[in-house]
């Protein structure tokens, strides 16, 4: 047996950016390995069948790897809590599954304002609509085509959109009254039967996944396919170093977690596809020979301007019936009337109301989303009964800015379980988007209380966020002064390593980051296909312009 | 702290392929908890349950909530004694039991203002025993089947509310769009075109005076 394993393209990470481009090329037939730290999530794991499944949700389903602390989870030190899972479908496999794409302007900050690290993307969002709807056939996505806030969708396929309940209906409701836009979210949770996948049925508590295969992840939607054709998956699988020779790399030295053992795969590509923290974490890591700072990481921007979105949680309650467990979750709508920017509102960028849903009894009793917590003792009946179910939700969602000293680095005094340095997280809010999200708060409850709240709680502008999202560690840009990135997600200094995951992402727009990621991890893969000769022969990245073509 | 493995399946490292649990152990905390729940003595017991009735008092209209087996929810999620307390509500044996024992007999045989007093000092006190109790009496008791018929039967809100997400789910009950406003909706909203978007004018951030 030889001592390591030879393949074409070696994919580190088994979350939506390396499904994706195993799945394609796979299907392609080329030779593909995945490397992925955790298992495969099983459906009995989920606790939705479950008279405890509130408690649950804190407990094996807590979506911060440092309060889980799962053997595959490595913990993540600094003022952060990331939204992050170390399995099959990475952080999907309890995402909500809200699915809206960037806009045009959101590809263009740089131009629009250039503020603290904003640059442009070197594409736009007409060089990414194709994949959009390419990656969102494969998921299954429910929604509604024609939101006058977005470029003519025809060509995406879609199941019809999830019900909106009267939660749905009371925000949409307000938002008309104030002749505000919204539209139905798009959402990753199928409403018609998939091969192997139950359509929804309204159930609410995706946060926790779903054990009936509603919830569209890599999990089911990419794997069984991608493994159909040919990949070879390997769980428990860690990668300890991206390895490297004259100036290429190689492939990357792993240790099998059932066994301890180390193993090395080489490889003619290598994509790296391990989310924002993960990402950055593992090129440095990989400090080696000719790459004394961490491989790819010769201009020093691995790692810096990571983006998490600013967010404040609005609770609105109502002297009615509002039933926020019922129905996905998968938002029922979102409002972009306050996405542009505008400065006369004092700050650039801006965010998306997002409509949420509640869970059961015991999330009223213990505070919903805002830490309103129901009294003990004589007053809680009466809290309860006025609370429960009568509470509306709505997200304050908004752009951050890339800031440079917003980073993720090595901390070598934590370690994983397998003894690999720690992520370190260092963030904080940006003046900017601080200025924003108080704005934010103030529109959501102007919508609820033009439709009859009777009271409202929120959090005020979070901090430390709640990092559900992580961006910009290994971003795209223009040229290896301002990226780690060419525009194919070719590493500046390592032209046969590729990154495609959240890190991947110049700006973070005020949308969820999948559906994008998703696309990016299709177009990758294709350009992959198209110039592979040509991309196995490069010795050096060529910049933007000289790049071959799709 | 105690690193022998939690056996709640959530070992420091995955075990060998055959040992506790091997390929099928994935390190998450057993759904449900124990599968054999602390035990804990008679005035625990009673402690326990005078605990619950000061934080939910009893109503008419509602279970009690000392009738309604918090003590065997509870031993289901508190940490064996020796093993690491690493899940919420991160209530380990000897510690919990001990706080137990402080409110004693006395706090079962005091009425509801010496019981209201001793709860409102340990929360005063940021005893962390205060918010294990609370989370563990809310999530117990609004867990329970009995309960669930209870909001059923009492709230507006909660008429359909069925306690687990599945294997029902709602889609009977949940209203679906009305095709008018969706019509409405069509008439706001607006995008800005890849090439029409311009530098703003950054002097009227407020931000930077």
């Amino acid at each position: 047996m030889a001592a390591y394993t030879e393949t074409d393209v070696l994919i580190i990470g088994a979350g939506p950016g390396g499904a994706g481009i195993a799945l394609k090329l796979a299907k392609a037939g080329v030779k593909v390995v995945c490397l992925e730290q955790g298992p495969w999530v099983t459906p009995r794991e989920h606790p939705h069948y479950h008279d405890e499944w509130e408690l649950e949700k804190q407990r094996g389903w807590a979506y911060d790897p440092n309060v889980r602390q799962l053997p595959e989870d490595y913990p993540v030190t600094g003022v952060t809590t990331p939204y992050m899972m170390n399995n099959v479908g990475g952080s999907t496999m309890h995402y909500a599954g809200h699915w809206p794409r960037y806009k045009p302007v959101d590809f263009r900050k740089g131009t629009e304002h250039g503020l603290e690290g904003t640059i442009d993307w070197p594409i736009s969002y007409e060089d990414l609509a194709p994949f959009y709807d390419e990656n969102d056939e494969i998921y299954g996505i429910s929604g509604r085509v024609g939101d006058p806030s977005y470029p003519d969708r025809k060509q995406a396929v879609r199941d019809p959109e999830v019900l909106p309940g009267k939660l749905g209906l009371k925000y949409a409701k307000a938002s008309r009254d104030l002749g505000w836009h919204w539209w139905p979210s798009d959402n990753a949770i199928i409403t018609r039967d998939r091969e192997n996948r139950q359509a929804d049925q309204a159930m609410g508590n995706e946060l926790s996944g779903s054990p009936t295969g509603s919830l569209s992840t890599p999990a089911n939607a990419h794997w069984p396919y991608a493994i159909r054709h040919g990949a070879d998956l390997r769980t428990m699988a860690r990668v300890e170093q991206i390895n490297a020779s004259n100036g290429k790399a190689t492939g990357a030295t792993y240790i099998d977690r059932n066994t301890g053992d180390r193993h090395e795969v080489r490889a003619k590509i290598v994509v790296l596809a391990a989310n924002g923290i993960g990402s950055p974490r593992l090129l440095l890591q990989s400090a080696q020979k000719g790459h004394p700072d961490g491989l790819a990481n010769s201009n020093g921007i691995v790692g810096k301007y990571l983006m998490h979105h600013v967010f404040a949680f609005c609770d609105s309650w109502f002297d009615e019936p509002i039933e926020g467990y019922k129905g996905s979750f998968g938002a029922p709508l979102y409002s972009h009337e306050f996405y542009h920017t505008d400065v006369s509102r004092g700050f650039v960028n801006g965010f998306g109301m997002q409509v949420a849903r509640s869970f059961g009894p015991a999330y009223a009793a213990m505070g919903t989303h805002t830490g309103y917590t129901a009294p003990w003792g004589e007053k809680h009946r009466e809290f309860f009964d006025g609370h429960f179910a009568n509470h509306l939700m709505v997200f304050m969602f908004g752009e951050d800015l890339p800031v440079e000293t917003n980073t993720v680095t090595l901390n070598h005094d934590v370690t994983d379980s397998s003894g690999l340095p720690a992520a370190h997280v260092n963030y904080e809010l940006h003046a900017n988007d601080i200025a924003l999200a108080k704005y934010g708060i103030d529109k959501i409850f102007e919508a609820t209380r033009a439709v009859g709240a009777v009271e409202t709680n929120d959090t005020g502008v979070l901090y430390p966020p709640p990092a559900w999202h992580l961006m910009g560690t290994c971003r795209m840009g223009n040229n290896p002064g301002d990226s780690v990135l060419n525009k194919w997600c070719q590493t500046w200094d390592v032209p046969n390593l590729f990154v495609c995951d959240g890190s991947t992402l110049t700006t973070g727009a005020a949308v969820n980051p999948t559906s994008t990621i998703g696309a990016l991890s299709q177009r990758t893969g294709e350009y992959i296909l198209r110039n592979w000769d040509a991309l196995v022969a490069q010795t050096t990245t060529p910049s933007n312009a000289d790049a071959p073509d799709m | 702290m105690n690193d022998a493995p939690a056996p709640f399946g959530a070992p420091a490292e995955t075990a060998s392929p055959g040992e506790a649990g091997g390929f099928f152990e994935t390190g998450r905390p057993r759904i449900g908890g124990l599968l054999h729940p602390i035990r804990f003595d008679g005035t625990q017991t009673a402690v326990l349950n005078a605990v619950a009735d000061t934080l939910i008092p009893p109503d008419p209209a509602w279970p009690t909530a000392s009738e309604v087996d918090l003590v065997t929810f509870v031993g289901r999620y508190v940490t064996p004694s020796g093993y690491r307390n690493k899940h919420f509500p991160f209530a380990e044996e000897d510690a919990f039991k001990a706080g137990l024992d402080r409110l004693g007999q006395s706090f079962v045989d005091g009425d509801v203002a010496a019981r209201t007093e001793a709860i409102s000092a340990l929360e005063k006190a940021e005893d962390p025993l205060f918010e294990q109790l609370r989370a563990l009496v809310y999530y117990g008791y609004y867990s329970r089947p009995v309960v669930t018929l209870a909001i059923n039967r009492n709230l507006p809100a909660g008429r359909d509310y069925h306690g687990p997400p599945l294997p029902y789910g709602y889609l009977q009950t949940t209203e679906p769009w009305d095709e008018d406003l969706l019509t409405q909706a069509q008439e706001n909203g607006s995008y800005l075109e890849t090439d029409d978007v311009v530098r703003v004018d950054l002097s009227q951030l407020s931000w930077t005076k």
